[in-house]
């Protein structure tokens, strides 16, 4: 009900909107306006180029603007929006919690919002566009497996190097635990909590070799950090070639570790594919192409390792 | 009178402190080693000398930044900044020897000045303006943090270069990290500077009785200075050493440090109202919790209890500690 209301408000602001202005370049590009948690950060750029070579071939005024890891700017930058009548907004907030109420001011304002990579609390948008994280641990599940394998191994330990109470790595921790199970039935699983953090993860991969000795055959790191964080405690205990260590979203320092062969793989992200999903679908609701769409859209995952990126459908 | 009476209270309590640190070993000793919970291996995992060097060297991070927080509390005051400067301290070092390629003891020394300016700038702020340290620090957390990811745009700044790795890393003569090494040699700094020197008995004067301090001719605010600016100093050292020991240098370590810092001082006797406590208890505060987390791990205990845990058992040896006095 909320989002005919939405629709028919839209609708009339929009032909007021071209009443009022009549031979405005509106009338044939659709104008979005995008706000990003940060653009200083190598993921979120990806995101920016990959959704302006989109908007340049789909004839569309893309207005991007950086939060700055605020949810006060960012929320500004809403209200703007809703000032400019843009004809839809794409939002990735870097507090789902605390933009929930401006971005439901947009919506209220008939102007369809769609969020990426983090979800807004407290507002009908029409969708979710985020990275499939369970299938993501799936994946990171197949490389480990791939790595024991290849050393013969089928018994041991493998251990989780966790951000415990984080629904995403909760969901990467569920995936690849599905997959290690099937594979290795004599494999015990632990999980250890790090907080995502690279020096807490550093200290709990010490402990873990402890505690296991040579039982332990495998870590996987639910992030960048932690996977980091596992590597220089293994490297430290020159255990490389005992412990097969595996990571999710390959950033520049796991990638340098992959190619020196120190960690077997990562689980990669693609921001771009998230940014262009998210734009397309918004576009579709604005010309009533699609009208239902699910709460949450998954954007497919892929691996890093020595070969490269890798897309997996 | 006084003063004496202080000086026993400080040696009842360490000892209390220290009889707790052996009851919570000897217990976990008996779990994991005895009882062989969480594992499966006929060798001792907890008492055993891998496992206590690494225990010393997990602990070595927090205990400096504790020796420097110890000082601030016993002026009554408290620095919450102290996990922000670590990081600071790795991406600056970060910048100056991996980005700029500055000689490496020349960046650990510009690093060391920063962090002393930084620490310096939390007691400037604090005393001559005149605001709470809680307030002044939470800010100054904030803005450190910041600073930290400003400084390298939210990327870690990594390098192959083994000369970085060595402080963290090497062991001397074979078995003995450097970090434990440092960790003892700034504990000694810190033990004369409390006990030996004036500086030590101004600080200790200053927490415990401002007023008095004030008419005996103390220039109580430098006292305060000082000891922020050593703190900012320790943490420092604390964001050095990991940074090596990582092989980079992240905005986001340290997360939660300060609370770690505070824990082991109060754990270690001293006084959350200033003027009482000792490096030495700090020293064993920081053993307990390293001792603590170490052992649950062992003991494959969920991460979620160990908070509980760890949480309890804090509370404990400071009531176990207050009855004692």
């Amino acid at each position: 009900m909320k989002k005919v209301f939405a629709v028919l408000l839209f609708l009339s602001l929009a032909s007021t909107a071209l009443l009022a202005n009549g031979t405005s370049e509106k009338e044939d590009k659709l104008v979005i306006g995008v706000t990003f948690m940060s653009l200083r950060h190598p993921f979120f750029q990806e995101m920016k180029v990959a959704m302006e070579e989109k908007a340049e071939k789909s004839n569309i005024i893309l207005r991007l603007t950086d939060g700055d890891f605020d949810a006060g700017i960012q929320s500004n930058q809403v209200n703007d929006f809703i000032q400019q009548k843009v004809d839809g907004i794409i939002i990735n907030p870097t507090d789902s919690k605390a933009l929930g109420p401006s971005v439901q001011k947009a919506i209220d304002a008939g102007i369809p919002v769609v969020s990426v990579d983090v979800a807004v609390e407290g507002a009908d948008t029409i969708t979710h566009v985020a990275s499939d994280n369970y299938k993501g641990g799936e994946i990171a599940g197949g490389l480990m497996t791939g790595a024991l394998q290849e050393r013969n191994v089928d018994s041991g330990t493998v251990i989780i190097v966790d951000h415990a109470g984080v629904s995403s790595t909760q969901e990467r921790n569920a995936g690849f635990q599905k997959v290690m199970k099937k594979n290795f039935p004599n494999i015990t699983i632990e999980v250890f909590d790090a907080v995502g953090q690279r020096d807490r993860g550093m200290v709990v991969a010490e402990d873990a070799m402890q505690r296991f000795g040579d039982d332990l055959v495998g870590i996987f790191g639910v992030n960048d950090d932690t996977s980091l964080g596992a590597l220089s405690a293994v490297e430290r205990a020159d255990m490389l070639d005992q412990i097969s260590i595996v990571g999710y979203d390959a950033g520049d320092e796991s990638r340098a570790a992959i190619e020196a062969g120190k960690i077997v793989g990562n689980t990669i992200q693609f921001p771009s594919l998230m940014g262009t999903t998210a734009m397309q679908n918004l576009v579709d609701y604005i010309n009533g192409v699609r009208t239902e769409f699910p709460d949450f859209m998954p954007v497919a995952v892929g691996t890093y390792t020595k070969e490269g990126a890798q897309i997996t459908d | 009178m006084k003063e004496s009476r202080k000086l026993l209270a400080g040696r009842i309590s360490k000892a209390s402190t220290f009889l707790i640190f052996l009851g919570l070993s000897a217990v976990i000793f008996i779990l994991t080693d005895l009882l062989k919970i969480g594992n499966n291996s006929d060798k001792w995992i907890f008492l055993e000398l891998g496992n206590i060097r690494n225990i010393l060297n997990q602990i070595s991070i927090n205990a400096i930044i504790a020796f420097g927080m110890t000082l601030v509390i016993l002026v009554n005051g408290i620095d919450l900044s102290v996990g922000s400067m670590v990081a600071v301290a790795g991406v600056t070092l970060g910048v100056f020897f991996i980005q700029l390629e500055i000689p490496l003891l020349i960046s650990y020394l510009l690093v060391l000045i920063i962090g002393g300016l930084v620490g310096f700038s939390n007691g400037m702020v604090i005393t001559k303006i005149k605001l709470p340290p809680f307030i002044v620090t939470l800010a100054s957390f904030q803005i450190f943090r910041g600073l930290a990811f400003i400084l390298v745009n939210g990327q870690a700044k990594f390098t192959t270069d083994e000369s970085f790795k060595i402080i963290g890393n090497r062991f001397l003569f074979g078995f003995m990290p450097i970090s434990i090494l440092a960790m003892l040699a700034i504990f000694i700094f810190y033990h004369l500077l409390l006990s030996r020197t004036s500086l030590g008995r101004k600080i200790y004067l200053t927490g415990g009785n401002e007023e008095a301090a004030r008419f005996s001719g103390i220039r109580i605010d430098w006292v305060r200075i000082s000891a922020y600016t050593l703190t900012g100093i320790s943490a420092t050292v604390s964001g050095i050493l990991l940074a090596s020991r990582l092989g980079s240098g992240s905005p986001n370590v340290g997360v939660g440090y300060e609370l770690d810092a505070i824990a082991a001082t109060v754990v270690g006797g001293t006084s959350f109202t200033g003027g009482m406590g000792t490096i030495t208890g700090t020293l064993i505060g920081a053993l307990i919790l390293g001792v603590i987390s170490n052992g649950l791990n062992l003991l494959g205990i969920s991460p979620f209890f160990q908070q509980i845990v760890r949480g309890l058992i804090i509370l404990s040896a400071v009531i176990l500690d207050s009855r004692k006095r």
